[in-house]
C-alpha cells in the first residue's frame, strides 16, 4: 500500500461519484430491506462499488489488480460506504483482510488471494480483533491447525475465506483459513450493529496455511490501520448525522418557531459542527502517513481513534436528543447510525484504551 | 523560506543579546516597545505588510515561521500586536494618506494603537453601541464611554468606533474614526483585572472635536471596516492552536519526568488534552495551508476560534490543579497567573456562546433566535 497517490481535488471528485453511486443503491428503504432479508450483504450494492467503482481494490497494488492508493482514498470510501449505512464488507474485506496479507510480506499469497480481493469477487473476514477471551492456538505437526474461538468476526457469514491471527510456538502467526474447511463454526452474534454482522467462529483442528513469518509488527500495524479506518467511518457518519439534525432543527417547530431557533438546540448544532470539522482533520492527518513510518504511523492512529471514539458517540446521541421522541423510534433512521457508531467506536480500541496506550508513548505511565 | 529564516537567526543572535544588555532583565513596557522597534526596524515585526509600508510582503506561512523562530529564541513578546495586527492592514486599507501615515510609527511604537470597540452597554451586540459622534461644521464630536480597550493606558491613538447616524438600522449608522488619545476631552481610567494587571482601561468622551477628515473607511460603514479588523485577528487564531499544541507537548514532558507519577486521572486528562491538542493543531495547518493556496478561511475559524479558547483554559486549570496547595499560596505564581488569565479566552474577542451562535446562524443555516 501506497501514501496518498492523488490530489486533494482529485479526492474530492472521487467522494463525489461514491456519494453518488451509494445515494442511488443504498437509501434508507434499500438498507433496511437488507437488514431485514438476514443476509448480511447488499450484493448489488457490493459489485457497483467494489468492481465498478474500484473500490474493494483501492488499498491494492495494480500488478495484482487494485488501484494501488492509500489509506487518504480509502477513507474518502469508508467515510461514504459509512454514511450511506451501505451494507457491504468494505472495512472487513477490503481493509482488514486486504491488508492483513499483504503485512505478510509474502508474495506467494499476494499472487494467490489480492486479485481475488481487488474486485470484491472473493470477501474475506479477518478473524483477529479480539484480544482477550478467546485463544487461538496452532500447532505444527503435518499441518498448521487451528483451534480456539475468535469473536466478533465481522461478516463472517459471507465470508469464503478467513483470515485467523493465531499464536504459534515461534510467536503471532496469520492463517488463510478456507470457509468450508473442516472444524469450523460460525455462530452469527446478535450484534448490535445491524448494518455488518458479527459472528463467533470457532475452529476445532481447522487445516490453516500460514503466510509470512512472524506476525507481530504486522498485526500493530494492522490495528493501526484498523483504527484510521473506523475513525474515517465514524466521521462519515457524525457528518451524516449533523446533517440530519440540521435539517431538523430547521423544520420542527415548537413555541412557535423552529427549535433550531433555540440556543439550547443551536449550540449543540454548532458543537457537532465542530467535533464533525475537527474529525475531518483528524483523519485526513492520519490517512496521510507515511505507513513505513511505523512510529508515526501507530501514534497518529491512537490520536484519531481517540478523538473519533470519544465524540462520534457523542453526536450520535445529541441527535437523538435533538430529534426528542421520534429520535428513540426504530422507524428513524438515528438507532442504525448509532448502532454502527458504537460498533466501530469498540473495534480496536476506544477513546479510553486509545488513551491508555497513549500515556505510555507520552511517558506518562510505565 | 530556509534563507529567511537563516537570516532572522543570525539577527536574532546579534539583536537579543544587544537588547538584554542593554534593558538589563527589565521587561516594561518601555523594554518591551524598544525591542519591538529593533524587530520592525529588521523588518520581522512587520514581516506580513507589504514593502511600501516598510514591510517584507510576505504571506501567512512565512510570517508564521517567522513568529515560530522568534518565540523559540526567547525573544520577549511584543507589545503592539494590536497595533501590527489588527489596526495597520486597516489603515493600509481604509486610512487616507494622513491616516497611513501612521503604519511606520506603529511598527516602531512612536505611536501605540487601541481599539476603541465595546462600551458598557454594548459587548456582544456590539452594534448596539451608543457612543456619538456629530459632524459639526469639519468636525466630528464625540460623547460617549468605551470600555474592556486593552492597552488603553499606553495608547497614543485609538480606532473608535461611534454611531453617526443614530436613526439607520443599528449596523449602518456606525463610523470608524481615528483620534489621538492626548485629543482633549478624552479621559482613560485603567481597569485592574482579575489577574492584578491593568492591560485594559475605559475611555470616556466628552465634547471631542476631532477633525472629519480622521472617519476611517467611507461615514457609516464602520461595521464593515471592523470586521476586516476583526476578521484579521480570527485568522491569528491558528497559530495560537500550533502554539498549545507545543505548550501541551511541553507540560508532559515536564509532567513525565517527574519523579512522582501523577494520579491516573491527571494523567489521562493530560492525554486527553493531548489529543484534542493534535486534532486542532491538525485543523490549523489545514487551515493556513488553505491560506497558503490562496484560499480564504471560512467556517474554521469560528471553529478553531472555539476549541482553543475552550482546550487552553482547561490546560491553564489543569496546571492550577498540578500545582496543587502551591497554586494558591503563591508559591507557584505562574500557575496561579495562568489560571486567572485564561479566563479571558472565552470572553475576548467574542464570547464561545457568540460563536456558537455565529456557527449555528452562519455556517449551519438555523433559524435565529
Ligand atoms: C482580556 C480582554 C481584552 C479585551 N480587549 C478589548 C479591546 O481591546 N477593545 C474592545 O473594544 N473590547 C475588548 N474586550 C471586550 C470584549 O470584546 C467583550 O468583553 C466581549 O465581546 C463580551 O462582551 P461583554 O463583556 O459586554 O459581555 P456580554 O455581552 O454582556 O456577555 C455576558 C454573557 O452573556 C452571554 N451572551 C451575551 N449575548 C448572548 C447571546 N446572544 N447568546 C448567548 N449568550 C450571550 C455571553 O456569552 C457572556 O457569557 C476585551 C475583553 C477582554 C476580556
Amino acid at each position: 500500500m501506497k501514501n496518498a497517490t492523488t490530489t486533494e481535488a482529485e479526492r474530492a471528485e472521487f467522494r463525489a461519484s461514491v456519494r453518488d453511486y451509494l445515494t442511488n443503491a443504498s437509501p434508507e428503504t434499500r438498507v433496511r430491506a437488507v437488514i431485514d432479508s438476514g443476509t448480511g450483504l447488499d450484493a448489488s450494492t457490493w459489485k457497483g462499488l467494489a468492481a465498478d467503482l474500484g473500490v474493494a481494490g483501492l488499498l491494492i497494488p495494480e500488478e495484482f489488480g487494485g488501484q494501488g492508493m492509500g489509506m487518504a482514498e480509502m477513507a474518502v470510501a469508508l467515510e461514504e460506504a459509512a454514511r450511506a449505512l451501505a451494507v457491504v464488507p468494505l472495512l472487513s474485506s477490503s481493509v482488514l483482510s486486504t491488508l492483513a496479507i499483504q503485512l505478510t510480506g509474502d508474495e506467494e499469497a499476494f499472487k494467490k488471494y489480492l486479485p481475488g480481493l481487488a474486485d470484491g469477487s472473493e470477501i474475506m473476514a479477518f478473524a483477529g480483533l479480539d484480544g482477550a477471551g478467546t485463544h487461538t492456538l496452532a500447532r505444527d505437526e503435518t499441518y498448521w491447525g487451528l483451534y480456539g474461538t475468535k469473536t466478533a468476526v465481522l461478516n463472517a457469514g459471507i465470508a469464503s475465506r478467513f483470515l485467523v491471527v493465531a499464536s504459534t510456538p515461534d510467536g503471532t502467526g496469520l492463517f488463510v483459513v478456507d470457509g468450508d474447511a473442516g472444524g469450523v463454526v460460525v455462530n452469527p452474534q446478535d450484534a448490535l450493529d445491524l448494518t455488518r454482522p458479527t459472528a463467533l467462529v470457532t475452529f476445532e483442528g481447522t487445516e490453516g496455511t500460514r503466510i509470512g513469518g512472524d506476525f507481530t509488527d504486522g498485526l500493530k500495524s494492522l490495528r493501526s490501520f484498523g483504527r484510521i479506518a473506523t475513525s474515517a467511518e465514524l466521521l462519515g457518519m457524525s457528518e451524516r448525522l449533523m446533517e440530519i439534525s440540521v435539517d431538523y432543527a430547521k423544520t420542527r417547530e415548537q413555541f412557535g418557531k423552529p427549535i433550531g431557533a433555540f440556543q439550547a438546540i443551536k449550540h449543540r448544532c454548532s458543537e457537532m459542527f465542530a467535533h464533525v470539522e475537527s474529525m475531518r482533520a483528524a483523519v485526513a492527518a492520519a490517512s496521510l502517513v507515511q505507513p513505513e513510518d511505523t512510529a508515526a504511523l501507530h501514534e497518529q492512529a491512537l490520536v484519531v481513534k481517540a478523538y473519533c471514539a470519544r465524540f462520534a458517540p457523542w453526536v450520535a446521541e445529541a441527535t437523538i436528543q435533538v430529534h426528542g421522541g421520534i429520535g428513540f423510534t426504530w422507524e428513524h433512521v438515528a438507532h442504525l447510525y448509532l448502532r454502527r457508531v458504537k460498533t466501530d467506536e469498540v473495534l480496536f480500541g476506544d477513546a479510553l484504551s486509545c488513551r491508555d496506550e497513549l500515556q505510555q508513548i507520552l511517558g506518562l505511565t510505565a | 523560506m530556509d534563507d529567511l529564516l537563516a537570516e532572522l537567526r543570525t539577527w536574532l543572535g546579534d539583536a537579543l543579546p544587544k537588547w538584554k544588555a542593554k534593558w538589563n532583565g527589565d521587561t516594561s513596557w518601555d523594554a518591551l516597545c524598544d525591542w519591538q522597534r529593533m524587530m520592525a526596524e529588521g523588518k520581522w515585526a512587520t514581516a506580513s505588510w507589504p514593502l511600501k509600508y516598510g514591510g517584507r510582503g510576505l504571506g501567512t506561512m512565512d510570517v508564521l515561521a517567522i513568529e515560530d523562530v522568534v518565540a523559540a529564541s526567547g525573544a520577549p513578546q511584543i507589545p503592539g500586536m494590536i497595533g501590527l495586527k489588527n489596526v495597520a492592514p486597516t489603515l493600509m486599507k481604509f486610512g487616507n494618506e494622513e491616516q497611513q501615515k501612521s503604519v511606520a510609527r506603529i511598527g516602531s511604537t512612536d505611536e501605540v494603537w487601541c481599539q476603541g470597540f465595546s462600551e458598557p452597554g454594548a459587548g456582544s451586540d456590539l452594534a448596539s453601541l451608543r457612543t456619538r459622534a456629530v459632524i459639526d461644521g469639519d468636525e466630528f464630536v464625540i460623547n460617549g464611554q468605551k470600555v474592556w480597550t486593552s492597552n488603553g493606558m499606553h495608547a497614543s491613538h485609538m480606532q473608535l468606533l461611534a454611531r453617526t447616524d443614530p436613526d439607520a438600522p443599528k449596523h449602518k449608522g456606525i463610523s470608524a474614526i481615528t483620534l489621538s488619545m492626548k485629543t482633549p476631552g478624552v479621559e482613560v481610567r485603567p481597569i485592574k483585572q482579575i489577574n492584578g494587571g491593568a492591560e485594559f482601561a475605559e475611555v470616556f468622551f466628552t465634547d471631542v472635536r476631532v477633525p472629519v477628515a480622521n472617519l476611517l473607511g467611507p461615514l457609516h460603514e464602520g461595521w464593515m471596516v471592523t470586521m476586516t479588523t476583526l476578521g484579521h485577528e480570527r485568522a491569528g487564531v491558528a497559530v495560537f492552536a500550533g502554539r498549545l499544541e507545543q505548550r501541551i507537548r511541553g507540560l508532559i514532558e515536564e509532567v513525565a519526568k517527574r519523579d512522582v507519577r501523577v494520579s491516573p486521572v491527571v494523567s489521562d486528562e493530560l492525554a486527553e488534552m493531548y489529543v484534542e491538542a493534535r486534532v486542532l493543531g491538525a485543523m490549523a495547518r489545514q487551515m493556513l495551508n488553505k491560506i497558503a493556496q490562496g484560499g480564504t478561511p471560512g467556517s474554521e475559524q469560528s471553529v478553531i476560534k472555539m476549541v482553543w479558547s475552550e482546550l487552553s483554559q482547561r490546560v491553564d486549570t489543569v496546571v492550577m490543579g498540578l500545582a496543587g496547595i502551591e497554586g494558591v499560596t503563591g508559591e507557584n505564581n505562574s500557575a496561579t497567573l495562568g489560571y486567572l488569565s485564561a479566563r479571558s479566552a472565552t470572553i475576548a474577542a467574542g464570547t464561545s456562546d457568540i460563536v456558537k451562535n455565529i456557527i449555528g446562524d452562519r455556517v449551519l443555516g438555523l433559524p435565529r433566535d
